[in-house]
């Protein structure tokens, strides 16, 4: 009898191996999924530097979500399910230092372990009027800065920190009986300490609250900035404790350039007292007369309109920062939606176009000396914004979608990812060579689309069925960056499947 | 067990089955392909990625039709497009025409892509490239028109000379010779067709006057640097028609038809000839055979009673040492204008087109002096190929220089007494063999790639439909119309055979979907491209 069911098991593990070997003949891909996952509705995939993780509606309710947290493999280590009213999403994710933190939209924070267990869960209640609010998960604990409204008093800049256990540490107050304090930026340190920028009452005027790491005031300042023509999207710590501030500068017409900048802004702001180290605008326009495309008699294309940049991260480069940003273009596309009744002229829907462009190098200390351009190969990212859509919303969706060209940097090259031949690619981009090798692509995953003849390639992302805006996460498949490691992931809608593969270099 | 081994061998079953489908090289964007060409050794894909404005260049990226070698990038200046892909054995040059500049392109695997640049001195009009040929040895010849400029008596800017330029580029890449050959304004020759040769390229020239009737046909041959070594004349009383030339340890062994008279005057063609010259132009021996002639060695007199009545054009195909001396296999062709009877009945035939309809091959023995020893008539199912583009307006020398080139007739080679070609059954092809010593035909694999493809099935559309009566017979009827459609658009297809009897369109210079290749190992390549799934079919026919 055992004999039997040895001679079975042997048999079915060599029909096994033997498919498993056909398998591997068939395919041609240049990138194999390893892992394919069961996910009826995609939602989100994410990751931290602990796992990875999934974010979707629960199939058959309406107010039921599901956190699913997996390896880099795409194993299983944890489900986690959450009701609310309106169903839950999550609204930050962050580390605490080696635990993971989620923070839900129900105010829920969820602590999960580094093998994916939940550890504990919190809700932070506060009773004022809150007007606005950002939390900040670090090393270091939460950090709850809110503007609030006090009756009869003002408004009051407040700022709350919670021990890793989320126990009140202190808590730091500013009261104005004019005006607002409307947070535009905050970031922690690694020490702890904290800086706010905000925006002063109506006058557009910009202020910067600096803390310690036990909420003592540091400064609270004006800056010589104003928003409007200055719209800032970075804010972090320099390792010499000052802070770098990066911002749009200046605007084109929305009409006709759907609002790219004219402008960057990059300043150097003291960390200790808050006064401006250096104050620099890289003007695109001049950018383009150094480093752009040319003419055959040596004049710039680029002459009224430049493309702007996007700073997608800071890297260190032989002992020297730099802001590694993005050029692009904006334009808009209408389309004519046939209608199913016959007579009816259809429906006009409009696409914002991203043109991502090169890469450019600016050192972070001197960002009009020694710019660097690194060519890569033009690409499309079109997203159904509606007619008011504009180029400053689509860098925001682009960013939380992973749809920026640059993916980090591996052993000193960048890693790039594209469109060619109608399909996603990856490449790594030898900083010294100056341009993407054409030859030295791997692609991946379903074809990006339909339209073969237009060059630059592109692909559409749109409003979803029965739906009137785009998704928080609409893109499907992409690139995940966890510190060395890269995880390429495609949903198929077709199956239903979430697959993954881990590059391997 | 027993039901597992069954499982196994249906496994292996499917296996082989699979080992004759055609292979797939994916991530192709058909639309940006520019052409597929032959690299020696293996095939590509070229690809138009774009300009790079960064350094003004215009990029391309070749995809090897073969597992295993890596995609090439090709940064060639802005503005320049693809003439074509010259290559040999041990050596591939693409020919790109840029706006100010001749770019030529080495491709080795494994290697980087070796660029050089053919410059236009400052005084003379840039031409691009219009020709070209590469030697069995790698050496290259570049065809352009030249227009130098100076000035009049009256000192005013104006164009001194105009030609033809002919550049000679060794296989290691050295620019030897540029030789000018200034056009004669009262009797202008045309290069028609070049035939490189071991020793050197022989150049076929034409004078052709349609206002005075005045015909003129040459040969002009160089040596292995581009240096011109002689002439012979191919026309006087008699005008010789050469569609391939063997150099013989130094000689030269012309061959094809030839007319009584000129274009003008003959009113059919007389027979064949073979010719042995010296490198120089000397002829060392002539000989001509007519269609009587070639009638008398035969014993099928009814079959060359057709194949030699004068009416049929023979194409050289190739000319092969033998034992006793030269075996030439020659293939015979009439061309028409392609109306069909059924379409005089139904019309709607412009009647403009042209159409070449294949017959037999000829294959006649020489003895080392080229006097005729024997002749052969191997019969094969004729073909229709169609001319369209500007093939069909072409003179009928300058069309079988083109048949030759892009291999046009059913011939794909000649090896060891056996003949490779394309058998057309009703526009479906055949990679077929035919023994010139015993006559066995064996028809190969069809050029027509069996492409497999799989197709992803929605799990929970299927599963709704299943759970729907409804929709479950609207799915069985959508099935059921599909089939009907496959049906109906074989029939038109059978029908449109039926009508035009047309097996195959061949339009010079066009891109196509599709092709075969033979490669410098004797491999045949045949491939399709798929715009639907971004893929090239691909598949061996030996």
């Amino acid at each position: 009898m055992n004999q039997l069911i040895l001679n079975r098991k042997a048999s079915r593990m060599f029909l096994l191996l033997l498919f498993f070997w056909a398998s591997a003949g068939v395919s041609q891909a240049q990138v194999e999924f390893e892992k394919s996952l069961p996910y009826d509705y995609f939602g989100s995939l994410e990751s931290t530097k602990n796992f990875l993780f999934t974010m979707a509606p629960l199939k058959k309710t309406f107010d039921q979500s599901e956190l699913v947290i997996m390896s880099f493999e795409g194993e299983e280590l944890n489900r986690l399910q959450f009701q609310n009213r309106t169903r839950p999403t999550v609204t930050k994710c962050g580390m605490m230092g080696e635990s993971t933190v989620f923070l839900m939209s129900t105010d829920d924070f969820i602590v999960i372990d580094a093998d994916g267990k939940e550890t504990s869960r919190h809700t932070l209640t506060f009773e004022e009027k809150i007007k606005g609010s950002k939390t900040i998960i670090s090393d270091n604990g939460i950090t709850v800065i809110q503007e609030v409204k006090i009756p009869k008093v003002g408004a009051a800049l407040r700022v709350t920190q919670f021990s890793t256990t989320f126990e009140e540490l202190w808590k730091f107050e500013k009261i104005t009986e004019k005006g607002k304090y409307g947070i535009e930026q905050a970031v922690v340190s690694n020490k702890g300490e904290l800086a706010v920028l905000y925006k002063k009452g109506l006058n557009a005027d910009l202020g910067l609250c600096l803390l310690n790491s036990t909420g003592q005031e540091k400064a609270f300042i004006d800056l010589p900035k104003k928003t409007g023509q200055f719209s800032s999207y970075y804010f972090e710590f320099k390792q010499n404790g000052d802070l770098v501030l990066v911002s749009d500068y200046g605007s084109t017409s929305t009409e006709m350039f759907k609002g790219i900048p004219l402008g960057m802004s990059v300043i150097t702001l003291d960390g200790v007292n808050g006064a401006v180290k250096s104050d620099v605008v890289v003007d695109f326009l001049e950018l383009q007369k150094k480093l752009g495309d040319k003419t055959t008699d040596d004049k710039p294309i680029y002459n009224q309109l430049a493309p702007a940049l996007h700073l997608v991260d800071i890297v260190q480069i032989e002992g020297v920062s730099y802001l590694v940003c993005e050029s692009y273009l904006s334009r808009d596309r209408k389309h004519n939606v046939p209608s199913t009744t016959p007579g009816n002229p259809g429906t006009d829907t409009y696409y914002t176009q991203m043109e991502l462009l090169d890469y450019y190098l600016l050192n972070l200390d001197n960002p009009l000396e020694n710019q660097k351009r690194i060519w890569k190969q033009p690409r499309t990212v079109e997203l159904e914004l509606g007619s008011f859509g504009n180029a400053s919303s689509a860098r925001t969706k682009m960013q939380q979608n992973r749809l920026f060209s640059y993916q980090g940097m591996y052993k000193g090259k960048l890693v790039s990812r594209g469109y060619g031949q109608m399909h996603n690619y990856y490449t790594f981009i030898d900083l010294n060579i100056g341009k993407e090798e054409l030859n030295k692509r791997t692609y991946w995953g379903t074809p990006i689309g339909i339209d073969y003849n237009v060059m630059p390639q592109r692909k559409s992302y749109k409003v979803g069925f029965g739906s009137t805006f785009m998704e928080e996460y609409f893109a499907k498949e992409g690139m995940l960056a966890v510190e060395e490691s890269f995880t390429l992931y495609q949903y198929d809608t077709a199956l239903n499947s979430l697959n993954l593969a881990k590059i391997k270099f | 067990m027993k039901n597992n081994l069954l499982f196994l061998i249906c496994l292996m079953l499917a296996f082989t089955v699979n080992a004759q489908k055609a292979s797939r090289k994916q991530y192709i964007n058909p639309a940006q392909v520019v052409g597929v060409y032959n690299f020696g050794k293996h095939s590509a894909a070229m690809a138009n990625e774009g300009v790079r404005g960064m350094d003004q260049t215009q990029l391309y990226s070749l995809h090897f039709l073969s597992e295993g070698i890596s995609d090439q990038e090709i940064a060639v200046p802005s503005g320049s497009s693809i003439f074509d892909v010259e290559t040999s054995a041990t050596k591939s040059v693409i020919i790109f025409n840029g706006r100010q500049e001749v770019t030529l392109v080495t491709v080795s695997q494994g290697k980087s892509p070796e660029y050089s640049t053919i410059e236009t001195a400052p005084n003379f009009n840039y031409y691009g490239i219009n020709n070209a040929a590469m030697d069995p040895n790698g050496n290259l010849v570049l065809i352009r028109g030249f227009a130098e400029n100076g000035f009049d008596a009256n000192g005013r800017s104006t164009v001194i000379s105009r030609g033809i330029e002919y550049i000679h580029v060794l296989a290691d890449g050295t620019v030897t010779q540029k030789r000018l050959e200034k056009m004669d304004d009262k009797k202008p020759f045309s290069l028609v067709s070049i035939f490189p040769t071991t020793g050197g390229m022989v150049y076929l020239m034409e004078h052709n006057s349609k206002k005075e009737s005045a015909y003129e046909l040459k040969l002009v041959m160089c040596d292995l640097f581009g240096n011109l070594k002689g002439e012979y004349a191919l026309s006087a009383d008699k005008t010789f028609f050469p569609s391939d030339i063997l150099n013989d340890n130094g000689k030269l062994v012309v061959a094809g038809y030839y007319l009584d008279g000129t274009i003008y005057t003959a009113k059919k063609t007389e027979g064949l000839f073979l010719t042995i010259l010296e490198p120089n132009g000397t002829v060392k021996a002539t000989n001509t055979f007519d269609w009587s002639v070639m009638k008398t060695k035969l014993k099928n007199t009814k079959r060359s009673d057709y194949v030699f009545s004068g009416k049929m054009n023979v194409m050289v195909e190739k000319i092969a040492i033998t034992e006793t001396g030269y075996g030439i296999i020659c293939e015979s062709y009439s061309t028409g204008s392609g109306i069909t009877g059924a379409e005089l009945l139904i019309g709607g035939n412009s009647g403009r087109e042209l159409v070449l309809t294949v017959y037999d091959f000829v294959l006649f023995d020489t003895d080392a002096n080229g006097s005729l020893l024997n002749v052969n008539i191997l019969e094969k199912e004729a073909s229709n190929i169609e001319m369209a583009g500007s093939s069909k307006n072409m003179g009928i020398v300058q069309m079988a220089s083109l048949l030759k080139k892009f291999s046009v007739l059913p011939f794909r080679g000649y090896e060891n007494g056996t003949i490779s070609f394309i058998n057309y059954k009703a526009k479906k092809g055949f990679y077929s063999t035919l023994n010139t010593k015993t006559g066995e035909f064996s028809e190969g694999k069809s050029i027509d790639l069996t492409i497999v493809k799989t197709e992803t099935v929605d799990k929970d559309a299927e599963a709704f439909i299943a759970g729907s009566s409804a929709l479950s017979k609207l799915d069985r009827m959508s099935s059921n119309l599909d089939k009907f459609a496959d049906k109906t658009e074989n029939a038109m297809k059978k029908l449109e055979y039926g009508i035009e009897k047309v097996d195959v369109v061949f339009s010079p210079y066009a891109k196509s979907n599709e092709g075969l290749f033979i490669l410098s190992d004797g491999k045949v390549l045949s491939y399709k491209m798929d715009q639907e799934d971004y893929s090239i079919y691909y598949d061996f026919l030996n």
